[in-house]
């Protein structure tokens, strides 16, 4: 019995590859068609690629939109979110920033709403985790998929709780780095370096993305990009161009979830490992003022490299003492400031390629950010903090920070605190911001 | 017997079931194989811009094993140009020669066996055929493998002035999203040969704008013998605008209007090279009479639009313009009436508010901020945009203009000093 049972199975499976058919042809090309164009013709049915996308992907559309959200402040729409297992989900940490995270609400396919709390920001990943305080009606948590089969030409979807606002697109490719992206880029579309206009430099990268190239507007940041199967793929994050949409995938959901849940680690800052000082125009040999004029590099000469510390990035790419850095990518690096804010705005695992000169010869190491260590910080509190403030702020910077508290000392009728912590001080302001310290200043 | 029958009609919904449609699930594979063949076809262009002082980037077709590239001619450049294949390697290119007014180019770079396009057919293409376009859109940052995007074929010999001397007679227009980077990427059709060359888009409506294969297989001879082709232009500068406005509609056309009056004397960059031409001046003196060259150009504009633009008070998507359009506007806001909301909660009895400040207006400059809300217009109380205007009218242009302002809750005097003299950079 179960062997003609086997064999009757394959005897169908056989017959259904049989029926599926071919792609259907092209009408074919006329034999005689004439060298001129053809004219334009209105077409009667639909001809753009989203009504064809949007009438093909309709099932898919309705059958796992549960799994999709939309976050609201009050009766405000900010952006959407992904509903994950054990009343968590995702959403964009953009998309959060300006907003503080009071009076947040979840609302499903139906309508139900579900009021939610802020438990964690990642600024590396940019996803920022939430908690459901209560059960969701309508809702469903998709199931994680594996994305890392996807071919470049496969469809993708984007849900939403409206079917409406759901949107099929094409996976374009996995990149190492999708470069740098400005936190108001995305609603003007400027990119870093050579495609943007002086524009003030971003801090944030994405490092770890799947691209597809659907529109994904501001208020579909956060909405979950699942397979032919419903499977999520990630967290879509926005728009950088018209056709280049960046998604968070699972693998990287997957490594940081159970660090957010705990409300512990929330960026990677970057690490070159060398110090520098911007290079006087009198010790600047000839070729190298020529270079920067024929560039257009107008003020300063570049940075000379002072120390490359071992072990470090900077080591490991053959950067030397007396070494002049002009370029980090396409951006031009006139002195010691520009140098910083263009480090700033990188992330660990990028890899950079460097435009050096050293002693007349032009060389282009190529530097693989690392993560910042831990390094010493002084926290300095308003006037009027109280000791218990203090203490606050400690135990704060503890948990938020990753930080060890190394002293705490007063002078005259400020405190300040000593910490040794891998978050930079320019970069404090973003963790803390929901913290609440009563900061004045940090180094 | 009957757990057999049950077996198979289970079989037969759940294979059903899985299946895609069979038509999207054909179209599916063969997005895939396409992409998979045309990735190492494409190539990355960085090229380094004298003008800006910085590099550009941009992308590029493979069509001979032995190295000629085609891209487009606003990517290429005569030095400074380095062509990055898909695997990684990368190459100093020469520029063989280019048709700068219909925007291609044709590269070269030493190399053997490289992977390589069929030149298609762009005439038997058809509206609503698919379409696809590889490049690198962003720029290459530190990967080679190109992006893929698709979508249909919308259009067919568009005419468009798409900027300073680019002029596309007979493009193929899609709607394949595509952007900054990708230009100089090949447009392929499903049988996998390159029947356009990507050049331009819009960013307001999904257009995407290619130049035919067909022109460029035309003149592939006479690039390759290192000749530039001068290429097709529009017939006249009437012409242009006519096929402007078809291309690009009305908000697009008001753009180009706000363009003008903001000029100060200077035409926008797509009609660069056009007013010089004594012909030009010629039929436009013909068609619209005397006046200087701005002028009529705008009065064309205006004449196409059937009207007087920037007629919105800053609302809706057509009013995306200064307020006071042919003369140059006074303060650069747009405002709307003041809700009763506020009005309570500020204690006043009128007002309009802020709701945006336009960059290097003179309302900027005398710090106005959004969400400010304006009493005053020298003296006179104001309720809405109307009046704003009318008591705007009332102070010449040359003199300042006095604003009481609510500014985050405290009453303010602002000056606001005419645009003029201390003008900036035009953008």
């Amino acid at each position: 019995m179960k062997v003609r049972l086997l064999v009757a199975v394959l005897v169908i499976f056989a017959l259904l590859a049989l029926t599926v058919s071919p792609l259907p042809a092209q009408d074919a090309p006329a034999k005689s068609a004439p060298k001129t164009a053809l004219p334009d013709t209105t077409p009667s049915k639909p001809q753009r690629r989203e009504e064809y996308f949007q009438a093909q992907f309709r099932d898919i559309f309705s059958a796992y939109k549960k799994g999709a959200l939309d976050l609201l402040k009050g009766e405000k729409l900010i952006c959407g979110a992904t509903l994950l297992p054990d009343g968590y989900a995702l959403t964009s940490c953009a998309a959060l920033e300006d907003e503080d995270a009071q009076g947040l609400k979840l609302r499903a396919a139906g309508g139900a709403t579900v009021a939610a709390e802020l438990v964690c920001r990642h600024f590396t990943y940019d996803i920022a985790l939430l908690k459901l305080k209560g059960k969701l009606e309508g809702a469903q948590a998709l199931e994680f998929g594996d994305e890392s089969n996807l071919k470049k030409g496969q469809f993708v979807f984007t849900l939403a709780p409206e079917e409406k606002r759901s949107r099929a697109s094409i996976f374009s490719r996995v990149p190492r780095n999708i470069g740098m992206v400005s936190e108001q880029a995305r609603k003007r579309l400027k990119l870093f370096g050579a495609l943007s206009d002086d524009f003030p430099l971003p801090p944030r990268a994405y490092v770890r993305v799947l691209q597809h190239d659907g529109y994904v507007y501001a208020d579909m940041r956060g909405l979950p990009l699942v397979d032919k199967t419903g499977c999520l793929l990630g967290v879509n994050l926005g728009l950088v161009l018209r056709g280049l949409s960046v998604v968070t995938p699972v693998c990287v959901m997957r490594e940081v979830l159970p660090r957010m849940k705990r409300n512990k680690v929330l960026a990677d800052y970057p690490h070159f490992g060398f110090s520098g000082e911007s290079m006087e125009k009198e010790e600047a040999p000839e070729t190298l003022t020529r270079y920067l004029r024929d560039h257009k590099v107008k003020k300063g000469c570049g940075v000379k490299v002072t120390r490359v510390y071992e072990g470090s990035p900077a080591g490991d790419c053959g950067l030397k003492e007396g070494d002049v850095v002009i370029y980090v990518g396409v951006e031009p690096i006139p002195d010691l400031d520009t140098l910083a804010k263009v480090h700033s705005s990188l992330l660990p695992h990028m890899r950079v390629r460097l435009t050096v000169f050293r002693e007349e010869e032009r060389l282009y190491p190529r530097l693989k950010v690392a993560k910042r260590p831990a390094k010493e910080l002084t926290l300095t509190l308003k006037k009027g903090a109280s000791e218990e403030d203090a203490g606050k702020a400690l135990e704060e910077t503890k948990t938020v920070l990753m930080a060890q508290p190394l002293r705490v000392e007063k002078n005259g009728e400020r405190f300040i605190l000593h910490i040794k912590s891998p978050v930079p001080g320019w970069a404090l302001k973003d963790h803390l911001r929901y913290s609440k310290t009563a900061l004045k200043s940090a180094q | 017997m009957r757990k057999m029958i049950a077996v198979i009609v289970l079989l037969l919904i759940a294979g059903a079931a899985l299946a895609y449609d069979d038509e999207i699930g054909a179209l599916e594979g063969d997005f895939i194989q396409l992409a998979k063949e045309t990735s190492a076809k494409t190539v990355g262009i960085t090229t380094f811009i004298e003008k800006m002082g910085r590099f550009g980037m941009g992308s590029g077709a493979i069509i001979s094993p032995d190295g000629y590239i085609l891209t487009c001619s606003h990517v290429a450049s005569p030095k400074d140009m380095v062509v990055v294949l898909a695997d990684g390697r990368r190459f100093r290119a020469k520029l063989v020669a280019r048709c700068a007014r219909n925007d291609y180019a044709l590269l070269k770079i030493e190399a053997q066996n490289l992977p390589c396009f069929e030149l298609g057919d762009s005439s038997v293409l058809k509206v609503g055929d698919w379409v696809a376009a590889l490049g690198h859109p962003g720029g290459l940052r530190d990967d080679s493998d190109p992006t893929f995007a698709v979508g249909k074929v919308t259009g067919l010999n568009r005419k468009l002035l798409a900027a300073a001397q680019i002029y596309y007679p007979d493009s193929i227009r899609t709607d394949i999203p595509i952007s900054p980077g990708n230009s100089g990427g090949p447009l392929v059709g499903m049988d996998r040969k390159l029947i356009g060359i990507n050049g331009a888009a819009m960013p307001m409506v999904t257009n995407s704008y290619s130049c035919p294969i067909d022109r460029i297989k035309a003149n592939l001879a006479q690039l390759k013998e290192g000749k530039n082709v001068k290429g097709e232009g529009p017939k006249n500068i009437m012409e242009a605008m006519r096929e402007m406005q078809q291309e690009l509609g009305p908000e697009a056309m008001e753009k180009m209007m706000e363009r003008l009056g903001r000029g100060g004397g200077k035409l926008p960059g797509q009609f660069k090279g056009f007013g010089d031409s004594e012909q030009l001046k010629e039929l436009l003196r013909k068609q619209l009479g005397e006046g200087d060259l701005q002028k009529q150009l705008q009065k064309a504009l205006e004449g196409l639009l059937g009207r007087k633009p920037g007629s919105g008070d800053g609302e809706g998507p057509g009013g995306a313009l200064p307020p006071t359009f042919g003369r140059k506007p006074r303060l650069g806001v747009r405002v709307e009436p003041v809700s009763d909301e506020l009005k309570e909660q500020l204690k006043i009895d009128g007002g309009v508010t802020v709701t945006e400040v336009l960059e290097n207006y003179p309302a900027e400059k005398a710090g106005l901020k959004e969400h400010d809300v304006i009493i005053e217009v020298n003296g006179k109380k104001v309720n809405d945009l109307d009046e704003v205007r009318q008591a705007l009218d009332e102070v010449p242009q040359d003199q300042d203009v006095k604003l009481t302002v609510l500014q985050a809750g405290t009453r303010k005097e602002l000056t606001v000093k005419p645009a003029g003299s201390s003008d900036e950079q035009k953008k």
